[in-house]
């Protein structure tokens, strides 16, 4: 292994036709499932989610037709509570964390310059267990036994005395999936992070877009135990084989108990969703101002700062519960903190906007969403930090309000514009800027339609998650805008949708670097060949395609028979050692059936969980055993 | 645009709303009153910054009008003259932001005082239990004889401090009535306190916030602020057994209600209708809403109540009843004397 300027045509064409050999993916069905490919994984982890996303809408529609008039009699309460509670779950466990966390297995190992992720099958079980989780709870759902309690299903109502049926435990089973896959990612994400990144990419030269995803994954390491073990808790008080009593009040157990459990992992939930998004309008917000960051330390220092204080202010959502005064006070306080790193992060952004030149291209239109929703939704933040102002609006519409100014204006706009930003780098064709556009005003348009009344009706007095209210409480115009604009946001979406199939098909040829962006993933094919990098670059900078010289040199020797990989040290990514990935590989589906298989049998009885055992060893064996794998069964021919 | 202009009308909304009996800046109590001079203060100084804000944002779009593709490669930042200055700026901001937010944390301690719960020997002591889906209330005494309860309307004398004792037995509800104090929620195993003092005579609106089950939509509750004297005439009345039937129709109601499932969770106090599973009936007619704010209390609204609880409240846990016509219309009789 060897670092060279730039090898010979000759030598290219060999490379590139071995390297493709060993990379890509069994033709046919099989291969398909058993590719260990990252971004073919990352773009089902990105369609599914999506998929997921619409499902989610198409509640919430439901919801807003239902609450359009007052004494609706279209839903009843019964329904409605699924609807609320299904949309709220999905919205949080099957879109917003999987599809931060697709975009950034897409992105990673390209913007590092690597040829895959750490544990690529690893990888493909992440996908599949979240896959399975999430036709769990919609399984359940059209069945007519989804879950609802709501997202949180707090205990005693979601307890067995007054949640019996299967209902909640479709609801406690989701997680465990969906967390089983997060916490997968996390992983995927700090090892490939830490150990493949290009030689040069020192630490102070990581894009910030790498920063925001790995320190999500930090945050997605600690948090995420907390809801696996508050939600098994729950299953476990909730089977009747087993019938634990940790939340029943009449056996000694505490209803509270659950609240700072969920808490602790919910509110850093939010900042799981936001941080990867900060990392969206970062990277956009650069690349349009043609410009280098303005604070780029300050900026990733923001994002730590974020990560450590999100979860030390879990208590801000029991205000209301008997919780000690002196208490609710710190919490107030580690609240109100936590709005001063984002407020850096503000200012350096608009400071980049300022100080550089700016092409107002559609990803950086969805910025400006991000800026004029977002901001308003902190500050409402602001106000619910404080224990009177939150006593009188928790659990309102006003906190609807302020929870969708954060996370469609701080995580959904700026996802949309990385869609409209990577989506030439995914499929190798541009989006139509004209449709991009319209997208962006309807959905900006809509969105405030919708919400913004919302923090009237708290005002007012309206309780969160009823399925019907009053004539004559002074509610229904406000209900009525907000269930038009709830539907304005569904064409904005659509108009998305239409978007990328017609540019799938027709698109402008994007080329590699049709932004002049400054990052490595723009410096091959789009969309990328299997390996990523005919050879895998270096760098001397922060912006190595704006900064580095042309004749940067490549890395060569890897061996191009097998799938090697270039290990680097931590702090100065120098490298270290080659590292063979596995192959394609079927252990991990097999895995996922046996897993959900499992999973789904101990909503029933417990025996399940000791049965499945045996087949789960006999696939970690299989998987495991080295040369049990696709090469074997399949490519070597 | 738009966005800039929004605050402005949601203050104007706000103004409007005033006249309300159930909203957080229409206050009706010293708590609710701290609390909402308290957000407009937040309100005033938060939506500056978001003007402010979003105002710099439409600038940086209007200054540089470019989205034709002149893209040229940029500079490094360390190369860019002027870059020290825009640090400096951003330090500024950041350090002025932590002096606004420590003006709004001190302002939030001092509403928080106010709410903080005060010893206080002459207050009246109510216990509020939380059901799915409707209120128990126990207007507490020294004497024990004195001590009675209803259901879904609570009266309280203006001016005076008056102490909610919060449980619940089944699930997590949570008590706000909106124009007279934020919420506080009723966890089982664990007791609250709610002090407030009303300020303005009225009736006040509020309903559960804490999502409880399948009607937590429909748990209202009404409260009556009144004067001391108001007050002290309806407490007399409320201490009272119901009123003996007169006419043979509401003897025949009474019958009907006494040998029906109504007394497995009713209770009619001087009668041998004792179960505390469901609302107090004993003044029944007295009150203004039938099951907890679901329906103004009319003899029409009540018949449906009886005959057909699940069509108005689907999942409520009273059965339907499926009298005679005639039965149904003695009952009826019978249940408006409980003034």
């Amino acid at each position: 292994m060897r670092l060279v300027e730039a090898p010979d045509q000759t030598r290219r064409s060999v490379d590139e036709k071995n390297l493709h050999h060993v990379w890509s993916r069994v033709e046919g069905v099989i291969g398909w499932l058993c590719t260990t490919n990252h971004k073919e994984i990352s773009l089902r982890y990105i369609i599914t989610a999506f998929g997921f996303f619409c499902a989610a809408g198409v509640l919430a529609l439901l919801m807003r037709l239902q609450l359009s008039v007052p004494n609706n009699r279209l839903i009843g309460p019964d329904l409605y509570n699924q609807l609320f509670t299904v949309h709220g779950s999905t919205m949080m466990f099957l879109f917003a964390v999987p599809v931060m966390e697709g975009v950034g297995l897409y992105l990673v190992p390209l913007m590092i310059g690597t040829r895959n992720v750490a544990f690529p099958r690893l990888n493909a079980l992440g996908y599949y267990v979240y896959l399975a989780g999430g036709l769990v709870l919609y399984g359940g759902l059209f069945c007519n036994i989804g879950p609802d309690t709501g997202w949180f299903s707090y205990v005693p109502l979601a307890g067995p005395d007054f949640s019996p049926g299967k209902r909640v435990d479709f609801w406690a089973q989701m997680i465990t999936f969906t967390e089983i896959s997060a916490l997968i990612a996390g992983i995927e994400i700090i090892v490939t992070v830490f150990k493949q990144r290009a030689p040069g990419m020192s630490i102070d030269r990581i894009p910030i877009y790498v920063w925001a995803v790995l320190i999500t994954a930090f945050m997605v390491i600690f948090a995420m135990p907390a809801v696996m073990l508050v939600s098994t808790m729950l299953a476990m008080d909730r089977m009747s084989h087993v019938a634990t009593h940790f939340f029943n009040v009449a056996e000694g157990g505490d209803a509270l108990l659950y609240q700072h459990l969920f808490w602790f992992f919910g509110h850093p939930e939010v900042y799981i969703i936001f941080i990867p998004a900060t990392g969206f309008v970062s990277t956009i917000i650069g690349t349009f101002s043609r410009r280098p960051l303005v604070g780029h330390s300050a900026l990733v220092l923001s994002l730590i700062a974020t990560a450590f204080i999100g979860f030390g202010l879990w208590v801000h959502h029991m205000f209301a519960t008997p919780v000690p005064i002196l208490g609710r006070s710190f919490f107030t306080g580690a609240s109100m903190l936590i709005a001063i790193p984002s407020g850096v992060q503000i200012f350096c952004w608009i400071a980049t906007l300022w100080t550089g030149k700016p092409v107002w291209k559609s990803p950086l239109l969805f910025v400006l969403g991000f800026f004029a929703i977002f901001v308003l939704g902190g500050l409402t933040g602001v106000m619910l930090a404080s224990v009177p102002l939150d006593l009188q609006v928790h659990d309102t519409f006003f906190v609807v309000a302020h929870f969708h100014y954060v996370l469609i204006g701080g995580a959904v706009f700026p996802l949309f514009g990385a869609f409209h930003y990577w989506f030439p780098k995914w499929t190798g064709r541009m989006l139509d800027e004209g449709i991009a556009k319209l997208t962006f005003w309807l959905m900006f348009i809509g969105f405030n339609l919708t919400f913004f009344p919302m923090h009237q009706l708290g005002l007012e007095g309206m309780p969160r998650r009823v399925y019907t209210y009053h004539a004559n409480l002074g509610w229904n115009g406000l209900n009525m805008a907000a269930s038009i604009g709830a539907g304005v946001m569904g064409i904005a979406v659509l108009c998305f949708l239409y978007n990328v199939l017609k540019s799938r098909r027709s698109g402008v040829i994007a080329g590699n670097n049709p932004w002049q962006a400054p990052t490595l993933e723009w410096a091959t094919t789009s969309p990328p060949q299997p390996y990523n990098f005919l050879y895998q670059p270096t760098v001397n900078s922060m912006h190595p395609l704006w900064f580095d010289r042309p004749n940067q040199p490549f890395v060569v020797g890897l061996k191009t028979d097998r799938r090697e990989v270039l290990t680097t040290t931590l702090l100065h990514a120098v490298p270290e050692h080659i590292h063979e990935l596995p192959e394609d590989s079927c252990w991990p589906i097999l895995l996922t059936v046996v897993i959900s298989g499992t999973l789904l049998g101990v909503i029933f009885n417990p025996w399940p969980f000791v049965i499945g055992m045996i087949p789960m060893y006999i696939v970690l064996f299989a998987w495991f055993w080295r040369d049990i794998d696709l090469k074997h069964l399949g490519r070597a021919k | 645009m738009m966005r800039c202009i929004s605050p402005f009308l949601l203050a104007a909304l706000l103004v409007s709303g005033c006249a309300s009996n159930h909203s957080a800046v229409a206050p009706a109590s010293r708590e609710a009153h701290a609390i909402s001079s308290l957000w407009w203060q937040f309100f005033w100084v938060l939506g500056i910054i978001y003007i402010l804000v979003v105002a710099t944002v439409l600038i940086c779009r209007f200054k540089s009008r470019r989205d034709r593709a002149n893209i040229n490669l940029p500079q490094p930042a360390d190369s860019i003259p002027g870059e020290s200055k825009t640090h400096r700026v951003i330090a500024i901001l950041t350090g002025v932001s932590v002096v606004i937010l420590l003006g709004l944390l001190v302002d939030d301690l001092f509403a928080s005082r106010v709410l903080a719960p005060k010893n206080d020997p002459g207050a009246l002591n109510l216990t509020v239990t939380g059901h799915q889906w409707w209120w128990e209330i126990e207007y507490g005494d020294q004497d024990p004889s004195k001590v009675f309860q209803t259901a879904n309307e609570i009266h309280i004398p203006v001016g005076r401090t008056i102490s909610f004792t919060l449980r619940s037995p089944d699930v997590i509800h949570s008590l706000w009535v909106p124009s007279l104090h934020g919420k506080k929620d009723l966890v089982p195993g664990h007791p609250a306190t709610l002090v407030l003092r009303a300020e303005k005579p009225g009736i006040y609106w509020g309903q559960c916030a804490e999502f409880c089950g399948a009607q937590h939509a429909n748990m209202g509750l009404l409260i009556k602020a009144e004067s001391a004297s108001d007050f002290a005439v309806w407490e007399d009345a409320a201490r009272k057994s119901a009123v003996a039937p007169m006419t043979d129709q509401q003897k025949h109601g009474q019958q009907i209600f006494l040998n029906s499932t109504c007394v497995m969770c009713h209770a009619v106090s001087g009668t041998i209708a004792g179960s505390h599973n469901g609302p107090e009936l004993t003044h029944l007619a007295s009150r203004q809403t039938i099951a907890a704010g679901t329906l103004p209390n009319t003899r029409e609204n009540l018949a449906l109540w009886i005959q057909e609880p699940q069509l108005v409240k689907p999942g409520a846990r009273m059965p339907g009843t499926g009298l005679q016509p005639n039965d149904l219309a003695d009952l009826l009789d019978y249940l408006q004397t409980l003034k």
